[in-house]
């Protein structure tokens, strides 16, 4: 009951920014409303007196009821039953509004707000608490060269949070006239890693392990050029725990992509982990791009990336380095077929066991086939295979795409997958259905609906197997508001 | 019942008819079969009069027909004078014509000289041709739709005059070789050729003969400010002489959407005869560029320009999803020429609510194969602890007791308790989204585990108590050791 009044003013946010769009000399702002329902089982730990337990037909312990169980020298052992059927109804309204000519030439207003909720009131599904969020709220100021930002900002980086540097503080931007060069300077305080939310909320330890009690203070800055044939940008980005004054990251990367010639591209990019000493991701990729031709190279170094807010940094996680590759070729003029894959090897651990042997080496391969038979039937297949350390999988689906009338498209699929683990007797399987329609119900106006059947068992020897079978149905509504100033009717259009 | 259903069908009868009747053509006079009369009149004049008295043609009355087709026997014929304003866009003048040739000696002139084909029979009667025409209106050598722009007006009117000119006919004039002259569509070909006049009209009489303002606009969006676009007139039907741009040969190369910037300049000279600033918003939703100002708006009085369309760049692979990153990285600017911020929020910020377009559909029961060897980073768009542990909580995937291997969980390999290490340093992503660093330091903590050091290959102590000593003080507490 306390929360209510809290919940009210969160709601009515969103109205109030509808209305501040009233005084701006132009605007745009789309609503977004989306609502699924979702079911998943899991598992539930149990255990059983040591002296209970009998002789399985494999051998190992058993349960009375025949789960295997694990028994480490206690008087209890230990298994996990199949859990319930949790099902939830998540939902989210989101709001993207930009004004711009508020009177002062060159200001502008940006936010994109989410509202969240999940209607079965067991917000087991991630993403819904709290209920409002921010991914943008800020002002912008441009005047010549030079761009200011304040409020909550993102921008796109190879360092940050989400890909994307959040941080709510200030951000400028100079852009010399003669130069093909810009510098940006930001500060202000940082945000949990790959979230909207700040570590101190109570949303990013669902575990209640060691956590932050204060945000982090983040400062950073780039140079980015761009010529004719290069495009490079170089940032650094260093974050403090204003309690200690500790480091809680710093970064450096390096971005950039080169067009030695009109259809082909190279791209390179990689962070190091200054903090740690650590090259983190870099990859190099090459691209030869033709009407009906197109092929990749490339090479990839992966490491996990942690801050020092956790100790995960300091078990010394393993890079892999791995090449791969793609082609599409379009057969036909109707006809594409895609090929993609890569192999990799993890670095050496040191911490290899007679006991146990796990595989360091891995590979990932798909092919993909587009057949558009008219301009409005679309049928695409898949096959997809991946024997990785820890769990691999193979499978093939399948898409129609029926596009009845401009108005109105859908599309059905359907595939199978196998998914081996590892690490625990569990081999998954799947099947599933799905149907999906958009409707453009007016100009700006769309509306979308989703339903998926899927059939899954997880095989065991065991009676710990468990299915997973579900309809997954959504919903989706979405519409865009203009000001005169922009309310054309803007030629076709098509977006990549 | 039975009064329902034969009300039902002869509604639908009702309505079969009405559809029938209004796909009917509609009714009009039909034209006069010559060849089928022939020997029944031994004059034109008998039914058009002396035309030499009249500027335009004359046709027989009703009642002239009638005096045959009465219905006994012959049946009574729908024909109707033709009244208003001549079909075409001539101006041509039988009485005039005729006083001339008389002026000239020339007495013998005949009906059949121009409307019958040489050798034709009598009453095989057909338009004169334009040829007939030059063979006193001498303009030299060249054929009639090569002839320089002041002799058009000789016998046309401008299109916008011809107001009784039929679409068909407007359709099937046909199109002059200068058309077909490479560089034609440019401001260098027609562009020149409409402003070179002597005409009063301020444009070209060759352009204005078979064209009026809407078919300019079509292509000009800077019609209002071009003086020979607004010297035509307008006609209903200027749409059907068959329009056709083709795009100048710079828009078709691979990478013209890289260079299309640079082309255009700082105000876009080159781009506003055919393109409005919302040209560019088919691809520039998020802001305009600086240049697009120098375009004008699309608005009343201009054209819808040309149509444009947003091609993939070369960059964009069918791999794109998955290898924009480092692009993006690099040049972030040249995404929002085609990109909003929105769409990049759409994937790197999920919505809780909807099924995610990044992943395929089956991803939930998939992802352990991604989450164990990363094709990409999982973290770039979600938190490990929010989204995976939350998740994997809710289905009791996690870690129920400190003891790592105590719950029997990875039972895939036997003793994974005792080598579990490669596992974790391959995949510790992984391992942190069902444990908490509570359940390894339970010993791999210096104080109070069992001190089993964490640290492996590329451990740089020195650095990282540089770095914050307080994360070393966490499994060590003040006794850090120093290399």
């Amino acid at each position: 009951m306390k929360r209510a009044p809290c919940g009210l003013r969160r709601a009515l946010l969103p109205l109030l920014l509808v209305a501040v769009p009233l005084g701006a000399q132009s605007w745009r702002l789309r609503f977004d409303a989306a609502a699924q329902r979702v079911a998943f089982r899991g598992i539930t730990a149990d255990s059983v007196l040591e002296s209970r337990t009998l002789t399985g037909p494999e051998g190992g312990p058993v349960s009375p009821d025949g789960f295997a169980v694990n028994c480490f020298n206690e008087t209890y052992c230990h298994f996990y039953r199949p859990g319930e059927i949790r099902r939830g109804l998540p939902a989210a309204l989101s709001t993207d509004l930009t004004m711009w000519g508020l009177g002062v030439p060159g200001l502008r207003v940006r936010v994109h707000a989410r509202l969240n909720t999940d209607f079965s009131g067991k917000e087991l599904w991630p993403g819904t608490t709290p209920r409002l969020q921010f991914a943008e709220a800020f002002a912008e100021y441009i005047r010549g060269g030079l761009m200011v930002r304040a409020g909550r900002l993102l921008d796109q980086g190879r360092l940050g949070n989400a890909g994307l540097g959040i941080v709510d503080g200030a951000r400028a931007t100079l852009r010399p006239e003669q130069l093909p060069l810009e510098f940006a300077l930001y500060g202000g305080w940082g945000l949990a890693r790959g979230s909207l939310l700040a570590v101190t909320s109570p949303a990013v330890n669902p575990l209640l392990d060691y956590a932050p009690t204060t945000r982090q203070i983040v400062a950073g800055g780039s140079i980015a050029a761009r010529l004719p044939r290069l495009d490079a940008q170089v940032e650094y980005r260093r974050e403090i725990d204003p309690i200690t004054d500790y480091l809680v990251a710093e970064r450096a990367g390096l971005s950039a992509s080169y067009r030695p010639l009109t259809r082909m591209s190279l791209s390179v990019g990689a962070d190091y982990d200054l903090a740690q000493g650590n090259l983190g991701t870099a990859e190099a990729t090459l691209a030869y791009s033709a009407p009906r031709l197109w092929i990749t190279v490339g090479a990839r170094h992966y490491r996990p990336y942690f801050d020092l807010w956790t100790v995960w940094g300091v078990f010394s996680p393993v890079p892999y380095r791995g090449v791969n590759g793609s082609v599409a070729v379009g057969v036909v003029p109707r006809v594409q077929l895609r090929a993609r894959g890569e192999w990799f090897r993890y670095d050496a651990s040191a911490t290899s066991t007679p006991t146990v042997t796990i595989e360091d080496r891995g590979w990932r391969a798909g092919l993909e086939a587009t057949w558009s038979a008219t301009p409005t039937w679309t049928v695409q297949g898949n096959v997809h295979r991946e024997k990785l350390p820890g769990a691999s999988s193979q499978g093939l689906d399948a898409r129609v795409t029926w596009q009845v009338r401009p108005p109105l498209a859908m599309s059905f699929e359907g595939g199978g997958l196998e998914r081996p683990l590892e690490f625990r007797f569990q081999d998954a399987s799947l099947r599933w259905l799905g149907a999906s329609a958009s409707y453009r119900v007016a100009d700006r106006w769309q509306v979308s609906a989703t339903a998926d059947q899927y059939w899954e068992s997880r095989v065991r020897a065991d009676p710990a197997s468990l299915d997973w079978n579900q309809w997954r149905l959504g919903l989706r509504a979405s519409v865009t508001l203009r000001s005169d100033a922009d309310r054309w009717q803007l030629p076709p259009g098509r977006l990549p | 019942m039975i009064g329902r259903i034969l009300g039902l069908i002869g509604g639908c009868l009702m309505f079969l008819a009405l559809t029938v009747e209004a796909q009917r053509p509609a009714g009009g006079p039909a034209s006069f079969d010559h060849a089928r009369h022939a020997k029944l009149f031994v004059a034109c004049s008998t039914c058009h009069g002396d035309v030499s008295q009249t500027a335009g043609a004359r046709f027989p009355t009703v009642t002239q027909c009638a005096t045959c087709h009465d219905g006994k026997p012959l049946r009574i014929v729908a024909w109707q004078p033709r009244v208003g304003p001549r079909p075409s866009n001539l101006t041509f003048d039988h009485r005039s014509h005729q006083a001339l040739r008389v002026t000239r000696g020339d007495t013998g002139v005949t009906c059949t000289d121009c409307h019958t084909p040489s050798g034709g029979g009598w009453m095989q009667v057909r338009a004169p041709e334009a040829a007939q025409c030059l063979s006193c209106h001498r303009a030299g050598s060249r054929s009639h739709l090569a002839l320089s722009d002041t002799a058009c007006a000789t016998c046309h009117v401008p299109l916008s005059r011809a107001v009784a000119f039929t679409r068909e006919r407007i359709a099937a004039i046909p199109r002059p070789p200068s058309h077909a002259v490479a560089g034609f569509q440019g401001a260098g070909g027609h562009g020149i050729m409409a402003k070179h006049t002597t005409a009063r009209e301020g444009v070209a009489s060759s352009c204005a003969t078979c064209h009026v303002q809407p078919y300019c606009t079509w292509c000009h969006v800077d019609a209002p400010e071009v003086k020979q676009i607004q010297a035509l007139g307008f006609h209903p039907l200027a749409g059907a002489v068959p329009r056709h741009l083709d795009p100048p040969a710079n828009h078709a190369r691979a990478d013209f959407e890289l260079r299309h910037g640079a082309l255009a300049g700082p105000v876009a000279q080159s781009c506003r005869t055919c393109h409005t600033q919302e040209s560019c918003t088919t691809c520039h939703l998020s802001q305009l560029p600086a240049a697009a100002k120098g375009l004008y708006h699309a608005g009343p009085g201009r054209g819808r320009g040309a149509v444009t369309t947003a091609r993939r760049p070369t960059t964009h692979t069918p791999t794109w999803k998955t290898a924009h990153g480092v692009v993006a990285s690099a040049s972030i600017r040249s995404c929002s020429g085609c990109h909003t911020r929105e769409s990049c929020l759409t994937c790197h910020v999920p919505s809780p609510a909807q099924r995610g377009g990044y992943h395929p559909v089956s991803y939930l029961t998939r992802h352990p194969a991604d989450a164990y060897s990363r094709s990409s980073s999982c973290a770039e768009c979600h938190n490990q602890a929010q989204f995976c542990q939350s998740c994997h909580q809710a289905a009791g995937v996690v870690a129920q007791r400190t003891l790592l291997g105590a719950g029997g969980y990875h039972d895939g390999k036997r003793q994974f308790f005792v080598g579990h290490g490669q596992a974790a340093r391959q995949s510790l992503e992984t391992c942190a989204s069902c444990h908490v660093e509570r359940d390894c330091l339970t010993c791999h903590s210096a104080q109070k585990g069992r001190g089993f050091s964490p640290h492996g290959p590329g451990f740089d102590s020195e650095r990282m108590l540089r770095k914050n000593p307080q994360l070393c003080m966490a499994c060590h507490g003040t006794a850090i050791p120093r290399r």
